[in-house]
């Protein structure tokens, strides 16, 4: 049943309830091991592994904690698979609940960076369904070593996807940005991190932008620095980008004001494609600035060719050939 | 509607009832009958009278009991728990091992739960986290319930079981905390300290305050902080969201701690509730607090939700409010809301005037639930024959495809005149009508649709035979190419048929032996 599962749904279903309610039992007697009940749940590889995502976090919890130490240490050794770290975020949640100095022992010393951050993840589904609330999920960072803790955090946002601002039914990770702020406050710097950062001022930026801007230039690391404005003003931006440019016109220029200037741009050009041109001007680095003006342009040039073209023109001598074609392409659609 | 609420409060009343509650041990306990001096036992008394007699102290006697015949429900739980005081995991065991309804099993097992917690509680949880999603739920939110029952509750837990507990039960904070009093709040403090405690009262906190706060207030106030302001959160955000329903002190002393003594969290979080709140007798007061004490996401929703009480006594005024706003999703939300509540009163002019007001993106938006889906929504259940009379006018703005889909499928409900109004439009005018019609129906009644089809030769086309052959599918490859292979030679045959093959590429593998027959 379990290996034709991914062929018809209906008999997805019944093989996800089976497990769910079996499993448990026979893996807690002793009838079935861990390694087993993995390779079983795995070799249902149709169905875009719907199975595994619906089993393989749930049916660790009646194994000892001496059981999930076994279970832990046979799943580290098996060769890397789409489920595996399904598997071990499973048995790590439990193991965290039965044993936790034990289990993060044994998260933190293993070797694969993906398969570490996977198990830490499994640790944020909730005992009754579903994900830990944000501070549940706050507490269980702040316990992850500093090194692991922003890919740990990463790894978990993927597998929902970006929350968008102001996307409607968001059903992933809620985010609760006045306190995780703490949680990444003084991580090393890594593009977990900014990531990590800048999906959680994002939403700061949507909420309350004044905190998240403090907090921003309270952190040490300018280029984290930078991921926090730029999530921020996305966030802000979005909301009300005429009051997120007028506190931007005060601050001085450098880095910061340019990572916030890019979702600026994109925000305002909705409304006000000139404006937006404006501020694309005024970005001194030359990469952001270019992604800004080209923005710009694709959007006026549909809506208003003419004004583009001349705004094109106006700066088109000055900037090299590489960049004028660029730019020039966003004016014919090509 | 009216019969909707009594009936789900009496429905919540009872699974409350079964999940924390049951028959009180107290009533059916193995003790010595304390009425033993009373000359003729009656009711409960009797009851637990036999039962003590009957002396269910292991599995096999508590078998031989249940086969003897039809036992009552607690009963059956007084002598599940004389068997489990003795054989805790066989009693589980024995339960496990019935055929019997979900509820009456999770019945038992609390009893057992309750039984084996006092002993093990240890082993018990461990045997309860092998159960299902719902049943563990049901079971250690039972165990919660005797937790805080207190002594009387005859069990004690530590920190990391409570840990645990919690971690598996969901909690329905005002069905769990029937009590509320000076003496529950010091029963939840006796529970070991530690972050689930401190969830605990959080709730209990939440709950008092919303039914008695002159009665609670002062206790509230001592709280450490953490508690405090999570718990004047959720109780903020209950008594705010009552509308009267509660008791007016409530929502007073929710808008004050909002006001005054609030976190900025909290009041950013809150603060579009409470302009609504304030809005309701002061709308110029509202938008003058909101604008001096949000911003964002908070501010954009309070300016809606005031706007849209404005709309209610000076549309006009409300609609100009909303034009002098700033581009951006503050003026989108407050537009949204404005021609959510206008379009069922004059639903042209509502479109027209939302067009002109909202950021070409969100008009665009084609996603289920967009703002142009909603008010497509409203607009065709509400006023259908002013969606008719609209494509009447040549020269009327276009409508997003959203809002049409929408207004189509309210107006399916009337199939026939539907069809009949399709039928009458120019033919070049009426294609993204009949898509929008047939949109969803392809896919939750593709029999119905292909039979529709069939039946109005007129609105037939090969777009449309397309997105039923295609919809079919996706559920039933065979039902939807035997429909096509039916369809006359021509191109709206033709057009079918490309779909399947688009359809059956996309799938992988080869082709069904009946699509490649039909197949060029």
């Amino acid at each position: 049943m379990i290996r034709d599962s991914g062929e018809a749904a209906n008999d997805r279903h019944g093989a996800i309830q089976t497990i769910r309610l079996s499993f448990p039992r026979l893996l807690a007697s002793g009838k079935l091991s861990a390694v087993e009940a993995y390779r079983l749940i795995d070799s249902a590889k149709a169905g875009h592994s719907v199975l595994g995502l619906n089993t393989l976090p749930q049916i660790w919890n009646g194994l000892s904690a001496d059981g999930l130490a076994e279970a832990a240490r046979s799943l580290a050794a098996e060769p890397p698979g789409d489920q595996l770290g399904r598997a071990l975020g499973g048995v790590a949640n439990a193991w965290m609940k039965a044993d936790p100095a034990a289990a993060a022992a044994f998260i933190a010393q293993i070797q694969d960076r993906e398969l570490r951050a996977d198990a830490y993840a499994g640790c944020f589904a909730s005992g009754s369904g579903g994900e830990v609330g944000p501070r549940a999920q706050a507490e269980i960072l702040a316990g992850i070593p500093a090194d692991d803790r922003a890919e740990v955090f990463a790894s978990y946002l993927a597998r929902y996807g970006d929350p968008k601002p102001g996307e409607r039914n968001w059903s992933g990770v809620k985010i609760d940005p006045e306190l995780l702020g703490p949680v990444f406050k003084d991580l090393p710097p890594s593009p977990a991190l900014n990531r990590s950062i800048t999906i959680t001022t994002r939403e700061w930026g949507q909420e309350n932008p004044a905190a998240a801007l403090a907090w921003a230039d309270s952190l040490a690391d300018g280029g984290t620095r930078q991921a926090a404005y730029a999530g921020t003003f996305e966030g802000w931006a979005f909301q009300d980008p005429h009051a997120a440019a007028n506190w931007l016109a005060d601050k001085a220029e450098g880095s910061e004001r340019d990572a916030a200037t890019l979702p600026l741009v994109r925000n305002l050009l909705k409304s006000d494609a000139g404006a937006a041109w404006e501020w694309s001007d005024s970005i001194g680095d030359s990469a952001l600035r270019l992604d800004a003006r080209v923005s710009t342009l694709q959007a006026w040039s549909k809506r208003d060719p003419e004004a583009a073209q001349a705004a094109y023109h106006q700066i088109a001598s000055t900037l090299p050939a590489a960049e004028a074609a660029k730019l020039s392409a966003c004016l014919t659609g090509s | 509607m009216k019969f909707l609420l009594p009936l789900l409060a009496s429905l919540a009343a009872f699974f409350t009832a079964r999940h924390f509650g049951g028959i009180p041990e107290s009533a059916l306990t193995v003790a010595p009958p304390a009425a033993a001096e009373r000359s003729e036992l009656r009711g409960l008394a009797r009851q637990k009278d036999r039962l003590v007699q009957r002396n269910c102290t292991s599995v096999a006697a508590l078998e031989k009991l249940y086969r003897s015949g039809t036992l009552p429900d607690f009963e059956l739980q007084a002598a599940l728990r004389q068997a489990a005081a003795h054989d805790p995991e066989g009693t589980w065991d024995w339960v496990d091992a019935r055929q019997m309804s979900p509820f009456q099993r999770a019945d038992l097992l609390r009893a057992v739960a309750g039984t084996w917690f006092k002993t093990d509680p240890d082993a018990v949880l461990a045997r309860l986290a092998t159960a299902g999603y719902w049943e563990r739920g049901q079971i250690a939110g039972s165990l919660i319930g005797q937790l805080m029952a207190g002594p009387d509750g005859k069990i004690a837990a530590t920190s990391a079981q409570l840990d645990r507990i919690l971690d598996l039960a969901y909690i329905d904070a005002p069905n769990t905390f029937q009590n509320c009093s000076a003496e529950g709040a010091a029963k939840l403090l006796a529970l070991p300290a530690g972050s689930s405690r401190d969830r605990l009262l959080e709730m209990f906190a939440a709950v008092w305050l919303q039914r008695d706060p002159a009665a609670s207030s002062a206790w509230f106030q001592q709280l450490p902080a953490g508690i405090r302001n999570e718990a004047g959160a959720q109780f903020a955000e209950r008594a705010l969201a009552s509308r009267g329903e509660g008791p007016s002190a409530a929502r007073s002393f929710a808008i004050g701690w909002l006001l005054k003594d609030a976190p900025a969290v909290a009041r950013a979080r809150l603060g579009a509730t409470l302009a609504d709140t304030m809005a309701e007798t002061d709308p110029a007061a509202a938008l003058k607090w909101a604008n001096e004490n949000l911003s964002a996401r908070p501010l954009a929703e309070a300016t809606g939700k005031v706007i849209a009480r404005i709309l209610a006594s000076d549309p006009e005024g409300a609609r100009q409010m909303v034009a002098s706003l700033p581009p951006g999703n503050s003026r989108n939300s407050a537009a949204n809301g404005l021609a959510g509540a206008w379009i069922t009163k004059e639903p042209a002019a509502a479109v027209a005037w939302w067009l002109q007001n909202i950021a070409e993106e969100v008009s665009r938006d084609t996603n289920y639930g967009s703002p142009a889906y909603q008010l497509g929504s409203k607009w065709g259940k509400s006023d259908p024959q002013s969606f008719r009379d609209y494509f009447a006018d040549p020269a009327a703005t276009k409508l997003p495809d959203a809002m049409i889909r929408s207004a189509m499928k309210e107006m399916m409900a009337n199939r026939e005149a539907t069809f009949d109004w399709l039928a009458t439009l120019p033919a070049e005018g009426r294609g993204p009508l009949i898509k929008a019609a047939y949109h969803e129906w392809v896919y939750t009644a593709p029999v119905e649709a292909a039979a529709a089809f069939d039946s109005r030769p007129e609105l037939a086309n090969g777009d449309v035979a397309q997105q039923v052959a295609t919809g079919w599918y996706r559920s039933d490859p065979r039902a939807a190419v035997g429909w096509v292979s039916k369809l006359p030679w021509g191109g709206v045959r033709e057009s079918a048929i490309a779909g399947l093959k688009k359809m059956a590429e996309r799938k992988g593998g080869s082709a069904p032996e009946d699509l490649k027959k039909l197949l060029p």
